[in-house]
């Protein structure tokens, strides 16, 4: 293979990548005009006697200068089709009927479980046990709503929203998987196995949530933002100039003023959005019934 | 600063002047590359322009309705056993968007010189 050849191919590649998910036609026209380009230099350079490193070199440049305009230019393609069609994408809240009412009916026990969980703590022992169905119950509808969402909107949750999800789901089953391994005696709380947990749970999730945040459309995007920024400020940052991993310490049992927020906003917020979306279903606007 | 949606950049009117260079010598529909190349000559770059650059001003400008664009006859491309091209030619408002963005061009340019004959007030 030609020192060209190459060049030629890393083009092909780089227009492929760039082209990635869009409508065919735009798709090919763009591939195919590159193709004749590459075609009609490497002929020019064969007719003018150019050396091959130099007409690679060339090709290579030539790429390589383009980036910023071949991405822009799938941007301003890709919202010109969009705004042409007339069509916008489809907000990831437009649930059906069923959904909705699944998703409002998880917000409310949620936000009853942490009511509880808050009034017990307030009112007793804050290290009893039973306040930690608490802890398990909202990751669990977490979970539940998010792997909800997942699966009736991924065509339109683009990979953005599907790494969020992704990684929200896998910091969530970090968290479900500390409150219960804390029951087991022979697993320490300063354990590796708990140090590990601890950390995929606080590198993730602020992430994960700000990821979704970014797919969701309208005022639903506040709540995620909201809750990533509230993580970040309340537990992340301190912990980590304090040097105070393991992260496994006492966050998720509300043992603070700011953990009782954290967790009320969680559930206001869920609570909120489930109602919101029950709302615009019972009113009839959602496209999936 | 954001750009006009009517406003041509220079690249884009470089694209409409050897469009016009090439029209003027009789060939009356070119391809990308072809167009690379005469503005590569006119305007003395040691480079072609890239791939990218070139074909989003293509696009911008058949968007805008100053070019149009179709595919050459397949098989002509055989025959010449060679990838299809992308043709493109000069549509009529090319000319007139031409001449007055080259008459922006030159009241900036003209402004700019005024400015520095006037004499400092400092």
């Amino acid at each position: 293979m030609s020192a060209t050849e190459i060049a030629a191919a890393i083009t092909r590649l780089w227009v492929q990548l760039y082209t990635i998910r869009m409508p065919a036609d735009l798709h090919e026209t763009r591939r195919a005009e590159i193709e004749a380009d590459l075609w009609d230099h490497q002929s020019d350079a064969q007719e003018n006697l150019t050396p091959t490193a130099v007409v690679a070199m060339e090709i290579l440049l030539r790429t390589c200068l383009g980036v910023t305009d071949d991405l822009s230019w799938r941007f301003e393609a890709m919202r010109a089709r969009r705004t042409g069609s007339g069509g916008r994408r489809r907000p990831m809240l437009e649930l059906s009927l069923r959904q909705t009412r699944w998703m409002g009916l998880c917000g409310l026990i949620g936000g009853i479980l942490w009511a509880a969980d808050i009034i017990y703590f307030v009112r007793f022992d804050p290290t009893n046990g039973v306040r930690d169905y608490g802890a398990i119950a909202l990751p669990l509808l977490l979970i539940t709503g998010l792997l909800g969402f997942w699966a009736q909107q991924r065509a339109d949750f683009g990979k953005v929203g599907t790494a969020g999800v992704v990684l929200l789901v896998t910091s969530l089953v970090a968290l479900l998987a500390m409150n219960v391994l804390g029951y087991v005696s022979s697993i320490p709380p300063e354990s590796l196995l708990m140090n590990l947990l601890g950390v995929a749970f606080a590198l993730l999730l602020a992430p994960g949530f700000l990821l979704v945040g970014i797919r969701l459309t309208g005022a639903a995007r506040v709540v995620p933002f909201m809750i990533a920024f509230v993580f970040l400020v309340w537990l992340f940052l301190p912990r980590l100039l304090a040097h105070s991993f393991p992260l496994v310490a006492t966050w998720n049992r509300g043992d603070s003023p700011l953990g009782v927020a954290f967790f009320s906003l969680v559930a206001i917020g869920l609570a909120l959005t489930g109602y919101s979306v029950f709302r615009r279903a019972a009113a009839g606007t959602t496209p999936h019934q | 600063m954001r750009r006009k949606a009517d406003e041509l950049i220079p690249l884009e009117i470089s694209v409409l002047e050897a469009a016009l260079a090439l029209e003027r010598r009789g060939i009356m529909a070119f391809h990308g590359y072809s167009l690379a190349k005469v503005i590569k000559t006119a305007t003395d770059r040691r480079m072609l322009t890239a791939h990218g650059t070139l074909y989003r001003a293509l696009h911008r400008l058949e968007q805008a309705g100053l070019i149009e664009a179709f595919w050459e006859d397949p098989t002509e491309a055989e025959r010449e056993r060679r990838p299809r091209r992308r043709m493109y030619r000069l549509a009529a408002l090319a000319a007139v968007a031409l001449s007055r963005a080259r008459a922006q061009r030159r009241g900036t340019a003209g402004k700019l010189a005024s400015l520095d004959e006037e004499p400092e007030t400092t």
